[in-house]
C-alpha cells in the first residue's frame, strides 16, 4: 500500500513533539522538484567534500587545517550560493514544505502552516525545527524523483547542519 | 444639503486569531466570510436611589461577556472551531488550562487609523454550534463566553 504519511519526532524548545509529513500531489511535487534541482542541488555540490568526516587519527594541527580550509571554501562561496536562492523562492519552498506537515497536540492534529500563518506558537520561531521539517517534507516528497538513494546523500549534507533529535 | 457620511468595514480588513496551546492557532478572518460579535455581559454604572430621592451612582467593573462566531462552514476556521469545541467538551486533563483560549482581534484602521487590538481571555464555548445541512453555503455559529476583555 502507498506510504503518503510518515510519523516522526523531535524535541523542540525540550519538548519531545510528533510531526507528521504528508505526501504533495503530484503537481505539487513536480513544481518543488523542479526547483530543487535548479537551486538546491547546485548548492551542495558546490559544497564537496566540505562535509565529509575528519579522519579521527591525524593530528590536531592538521585537523584545525582542514577546518579552515573548509571554512574558508564555504564563506568564500557563500554569497553566490545565498544568491542563487531569491527571499520569495525560498519562501515559496518553506511555506510549500511546512502546508503539508501536522504536529500532535493534546487536541488531534494541527497543521504547522495554515496559508501563510503558522498553525502552532512554538514552531513560529524556531529556526531549527523549521529546517528539520522542511528537510524532512522534501526527503520524503522527492526521494522517488531522485531514485532514492541520491536525493537522500545530497539532504544529508543539510541534516548535517540541524542539531541531532 | 447635508454631507453623505460613509464608513466601510470588512472581515478581510481585519485579523482574527484564536489559539490554544493544546489546540494550535488559526486565523478566522481567513475565511474570507462571516461576523464575529461580542458584547459585555455586565452593567458599567448602576443607581442606587434612597427614599428621600438621594442617588449613588455606583461604577462597577465588568470585563466579561459573551460573544457569537459565525463562520463560513467547512473553512478551515470551522474545521478548527468544531475541533475546539469537541476538545473543551471531553478535555480530562487539569482544568487550568481549559481557560488558556485568547481570541484577538486586530483592526487596522480602528481608532482613526492607528490600529486598535482587542484581546479576549478566558474564552470558552457557551454551548455546542448548531448543526445543519443545507443546498447552499451558510454559516456555522459558535456562540462563547469570554472572562475579560482588553482593548488597546
Amino acid at each position: 500500500m502507498r506510504e503518503i504519511t510518515k510519523e516522526i519526532k523531535f524535541d523542540v524548545d525540550g519538548r519531545e513533539m510528533t510531526f507528521q509529513i504528508r505526501k504533495f500531489d503530484v503537481l505539487k511535487a513536480t513544481y518543488v522538484a523542479k526547483l530543487a534541482i535548479e537551486k538546491i542541488v547546485p548548492i551542495f555540490t558546490t559544497l564537496e567534500g566540505v562535509m565529509t568526516p575528519i579522519p579521527k587519527d591525524i593530528k590536531k594541527e592538521e585537523i584545525d587545517a582542514i577546518v579552515k580550509e573548509r571554512t574558508a571554501k564555504v564563506m568564500d562561496n557563500l554569497p553566490s550560493l545565498l544568491s542563487k536562492l531569491t527571499e520569495d523562492e525560498l519562501n515559496f519552498l518553506m511555506k510549500r514544505c511546512l502546508q503539508h506537515v501536522d504536529v500532535l497536540l493534546p487536541a488531534g492534529w494541527q497543521p504547522v502552516m495554515i496559508g501563510d500563518k503558522f498553525g502552532v506558537d512554538e514552531l513560529e520561531y524556531d529556526e531549527w525545527a523549521a529546517l528539520r521539517l522542511f528537510y524532512e517534507v522534501l526527503e520524503f516528497n522527492l526521494g522517488s524523483f531522485f531514485g532514492g538513494k541520491n536525493l537522500s546523500s545530497i539532504l544529508n549534507r543539510l541534516n548535517s547542519f540541524l542539531p541531532s533529535a | 444639503m447635508a454631507k453623505q457620511n460613509f464608513s466601510y468595514y470588512s472581515l478581510l480588513d481585519i485579523v482574527s486569531t484564536m489559539n490554544h496551546p493544546d489546540v494550535g492557532k488559526c486565523c478566522l478572518s481567513d475565511a474570507g466570510g462571516g461576523q464575529i460579535t461580542f458584547s459585555s455581559a455586565g452593567d458599567m454604572f448602576s443607581n442606587t436611589k434612597t427614599a428621600t430621592g438621594y442617588v449613588t451612582i455606583n461604577r462597577m467593573r465588568s470585563e466579561d461577556g459573551t460573544g457569537q462566531l459565525e463562520i463560513p462552514v467547512n473553512t478551515q476556521a470551522d474545521v478548527y472551531l468544531l475541533k475546539w469545541v469537541a476538545f473543551m467538551k471531553n478535555r480530562k486533563t487539569k482544568t487550568a488550562r481549559t481557560v488558556l483560549t485568547t481570541l484577538t482581534i486586530f483592526d487596522p484602521l480602528g481608532n482613526n487609523g492607528k490600529g486598535k487590538t482587542i484581546t479576549l481571555k478566558g474564552v470558552v464555548p457557551q454551548k455546542e454550534a448548531d448543526i445543519n445541512y443545507q443546498q447552499t453555503a451558510g454559516n456555522r455559529t459558535y456562540p462563547i463566553l469570554y472572562a475579560e476583555k482588553i482593548e488597546k
